[in-house]
């Protein structure tokens, strides 16, 4: 199974991702920013994410800004470029995927969510997850 | 326009299927978006009135989200009309007219959910 955070401060749409999910992954939910940010360091003391989806329009910390920010500190932590964790970036807007990849982000989806494509994104990333 | 929106129709057994959700969790999901929903739709009255166009914005784009996701093509549709018109800058009364569309497919969806 992969451990994934989902991160949408959009109850259904969480629990939708969730769901969908839910044969192929562990997934732990936040709703925002503060809450992302507390479960991804505390992952990091026992079993990190292997991948987080994050919603870009959230309030306070937006989706932008957390993935910045999660990068920043794993520079900080020496971990090397591109070795950090999996960041799948999901919003409904069509244009702002140019400032998350220079960000860091891996890859992006468009809502509404396509299952197929979702786990295919993944995949393309983690590769299939073990049992 | 309006003889366009006669019913709200939605086949939960298909979408579930076509998610890959089980149906009952489905249906949770979609009480509580119609929940979410009626205060969403309160806002947006109060915001059109002082005609607050980025929280209208705001609001449009998170709709349009999740009623895409839950496959509510009706609400979807008439959120996406909305939530483009609005971010091009069309006059009040477009946007007017657009809302009592979307308000209306809203209440249809509201309404039957309320009843399941």
């Amino acid at each position: 199974m992969w451990k994934i955070l989902v991160v949408d401060d959009n109850y259904e749409n969480r629990e939708l991702i969730a769901e969908i999910l839910r044969d192929v992954a562990h997934c732990d939910v936040a709703s925002n920013g503060k809450e992302a940010i507390d479960s991804y360091n505390a992952s990091l003391q026992e079993n990190p994410y292997d991948l987080i989806l994050l919603d870009i329009e959230m309030p306070e910390i937006n989706g932008l800004e957390l993935l910045r920010k999660i990068r920043q500190s794993e520079e900080a932590a020496d971990i090397p470029l591109g070795e950090g964790v999996a960041i799948i970036m999901v919003t409904a807007h069509k244009k702002p995927f140019l400032d998350a990849f220079y960000q860091g982000c891996n890859d992006y989806l468009i809502k509404p969510i396509d299952p197929q494509k979702l786990i295919q994104k993944i995949e393309k990333k983690l590769g299939k997850p073990t049992k | 326009m309006d003889d366009d929106i006669k019913q709200f129709s939605y086949d939960t057994l298909a979408v579930s299927q076509e998610l890959h959700v089980r149906p009952e969790i489905l249906t949770k999901l979609l009480k509580s978006f119609s929940n979410t929903l009626s205060q969403k739709i309160a806002q947006l009255d109060d915001f059109m009135l002082k005609n607050d166009v980025i929280q209208i914005r705001a609001i449009m784009h998170e709709v349009k989200g999740t009623s895409g996701n839950l496959r509510l093509k009706q609400v979807y549709e008439a959120a996406d009309a909305m939530h483009v018109s609005v971010k091009a800058g069309d006059p009040a009364e477009k946007i007017t007219e657009l809302f009592g569309v979307f308000r209306k497919e809203a209440f249809l969806f509201i309404d039957y959910f309320k009843n399941c």
